[in-house]
């Protein structure tokens, strides 16, 4: 396909007589929809197609690749899509906080005091469910051929995601939460085994004089879920396919039992007793270090159990984009709504791509919904919608009819 | 699933209102929201905006001035937007969304082509910002990474977009349309939305949902379509009807203040 553009007057002189030779000059659509977005968009758009030869309701194709993490044991999870020519490697890795709730007992206080004020206020309840969930910590990198510092759209797209995982509730706070096992060694047989203190083992204990909890240290342990995304071939916005990427990878994490061995165990907690005992005496050095080199958590990469997920809200992104055009035929299928002007419609496009469609379709629409548990039709709620307007008009209908596509769109990525 | 119940929210007719009584109702419509104009003397326009003790703002405008070769464009004018935080003096990711969502907005709402080849400054400064006060407040329990996160950058944002209409209007800007935008808190969801005021002589009850032009929204949380739509074309444009004449209220005090009429004819 090619665009002609009469550019050039070629003069030659030959005496007085000037003659003019006006050329068509021929660009490729790559070339013009550089220079001339509009243009080519509006000549694609007469012929009821988009410039990446797809229909207007018709979406980018999709493809999921959820590759073991044989190959790299610091991954928890690692997905691949290719999402048109578009390439997303997501990979989930953890990160373990400690948080030392016994050693400041007013940060204890004050969080059960902030739970009583927030419980008992309805007015807050947004936020104080909120605090019960844990968001993601996402790092973008786009492929552009150079290294340097992450450039803003790295950095607005990672922000966003962790401004929606946090609030649409995806993660609870529980289902991070580290269950510390110990390591025994039995002293006679040399036999390694580790306890983890849920009700089970405890019944399984057969000396049930012993708690547990008294040989692990008193401070909770946390995963942190960190995401790192690498996007090869950009082709368009990025937003659905990351937030689709991450949820596959998500529903694939499985957690790694961590334990801590009986002598560490030991020794952490003796020493724990003498410091707090003995507050005021200078503490020894080595002994801070012992603790700290000696209390290694250990991570069981054969022992895992998979991230429970909020799976009440799970949906998948779309984005829509809205561009006004001459009216075509009366009998043309993608008529949808009639605007104000006789010779005008806005027409709705799935899943922009290309620069000239970027670059023309001000007003956009992305909206997640959520994913019925059962088959049934009657769910119509939301996790994120935002609507950009400025250029066409977007009116309740196209809204409307956007909505049911993503809904559609959803509910095909979710069985994929 | 809880639903907003409009009935309590409900705003009365503008119309019937005493016009005493209208700062009033939009002070505690607006959660305490109060604003000023021309308030920095050494730049084109300037505005503060306040929403109680939860958030402080302060935006200033430079421009139209000559531009950078660099982001000079050769036919409209340059938008140089910065959003500064009150604790941090690097720029932080928050900051960059926020930037990225005015933008959009403001370039389709300052008629660019009236200033080719110039440079518009708009900066914004927090001097109380929800997010940050979140990290620092004592009472907030540990390991809670900003729980109201979300909540905050959107309430950041609607101040963010109110001032910058306020000291565009100060700087005497040339604009397409007058733009403001609200929030509506619901019990699972929170929604921004910025309409577009372009006829105002649309202000009456027989408004049509075709009338109403949404230049941006955003909403995070659980919600069902129909609060969605009820929000977005029903509640949130009376709100934002009442905060356009709010801000009507301060055009007039500021055109009084601007232009000298005489009696000479």
């Amino acid at each position: 396909m090619s665009a002609a553009k009469i550019d050039s007057a070629q003069v030659n002189n030959q005496g007085d007589d000037e003659v003019f030779e006006l050329k068509p000059m021929n660009f490729n659509p790559y070339v013009l929809q550089r220079i001339a977005p509009d243009l080519l968009l509006k000549k694609y758009l007469d012929l009821n197609i988009r410039p990446s030869l797809r229909s207007f309701n018709e979406f980018k194709s999709i493809q999921i690749n959820d590759s073991n993490l044989q190959d790299n044991q610091n991954l928890l999870a690692k997905t691949t899509v290719k999402n048109g020519n578009t390439i997303v490697i997501c990979g989930i890795f953890a990160k373990i906080t400690e948080q030392s709730l016994t050693s400041d007992s007013s940060i204890l206080e004050s969080s059960q005091l902030y739970n009583e004020i927030y419980e008992n206020d309805p007015s807050n309840q947004n936020q104080n469910t909120n605090s019960e969930f844990m968001p993601i910590y996402p790092i973008i990198e786009i492929a552009r051929g150079r290294f340097g510092a992450p450039t803003d759209e790295e950095m607005i797209l990672a922000k966003k995601l962790y401004n929606l995982i946090l609030n649409s509730r995806l993660i609870p706070k529980s289902s991070l939460k580290i269950n510390l096992g110990i390591k025994f060694t039995d002293p006679i047989t040399n036999k390694e085994t580790t306890y983890y203190s849920n009700a089970d083992d405890e019944k399984n204990l057969e000396n049930k004089e012993f708690n547990l909890n008294d040989f692990k240290p008193k401070n909770n342990f946390n995963f942190n879920l960190h995401a790192t995304f690498k996007i090869f071939n950009r082709e368009g916005p990025l937003f659905d396919i990351i937030y689709s990427t991450l949820l596959k990878t998500l529903q694939n994490v499985h957690l790694p039992n961590v334990y801590i061995d009986e002598q560490n165990a030991y020794l952490s907690n003796i020493l724990n007793n003498s410091a707090h005992s003995n507050i005021n005496t200078s503490r020894n050095k080595n002994k801070n270090n012992l603790i700290e080199d000696d209390l290694s958590l250990i991570c069981d990469d054969s022992n895992t159990y998979p991230l429970i997920l909020n799976q009440s809200i799970i949906g998948f992104s779309s984005t829509f984009g809205f561009i006004d055009r001459i009216k075509s035929e009366p009998h043309n299928e993608n008529n949808i709504s009639p605007n104000d002007n006789d010779d005008k419609e806005t027409v709705l496009l799935c899943d922009i791509e290309g620069e000239a469609e970027e670059t023309e379709c001000y007003s956009r629409v992305n909206i997640i919904p959520i994913n019925n548990q059962n088959d049934s039709d009657d769910n119509d709620e939301f996790t994120y919608f935002s609507i950009t307007g400025g250029g066409s008009k977007i009116t309740k209908q196209l809204l409307r009819k956007a909505v049911w596509l993503s809904k559609q769109r959803s509910k095909y990525l979710q069985s994929l | 699933m809880p639903t907003l119940d409009l009935e309590d929210l409900s705003i009365p007719d503008i119309h019937n209102l005493p016009p005493d009584a209208l700062p009033a109702l939009s002070s505690s419509l607006f959660d305490g929201l109060k604003f000023d104009t021309s308030i920095i003397s050494h730049c084109d326009g300037s505005s503060s905006l306040t929403i109680s003790d939860n958030l402080k703002l302060i935006c200033s405008i430079n421009g139209p001035i000559e531009s950078s070769l660099k982001l000079e464009l050769p036919d409209k004018l340059a938008l140089d937007i910065s959003v500064n935080s009150s604790l941090s003096t690097t720029n932080n990711s928050n900051n960059q969304l926020i930037e990225n969502n005015l933008r959009k907005l403001l370039i389709r709402k300052i008629n660019l082509s009236m200033y080719p080849k110039q440079l518009l400054v708009i900066n914004f400064q927090f001097l109380v910002s929800p997010s940050e006060n979140s990290l620092f407040q004592k009472n907030s329990p540990p390991n809670t990474p900003s729980s109201s996160s979300s909540s905050s950058y959107l309430l950041e944002l609607m101040a963010c977009i109110n001032a910058a209409y306020l000291a565009l209007l100060d700087a005497n800007i040339s604009l397409t349309s007058s733009f403001n935008s609200v929030i509506i808190n619901n019990n699972s969801s929170n929604h921004l939305i910025c309409y577009d005021h372009n006829h105002l002589h649309t202000i009456n009850n027989s408004t049509t949902d075709h009338d109403i032009i949404i230049l941006y929204s955003e909403s995070l949380g659980r919600f069902s379509q129909s609060t969605l739509f009820n929000i977005l074309f029903n509640f949130g444009y009376k709100k934002s009807l009442l905060l356009n004449f709010h801000f009507a209220s301060l055009y007039k005090s500021i055109i009084k203040q601007k232009f000298i009429y005489t009696d000479n004819k």
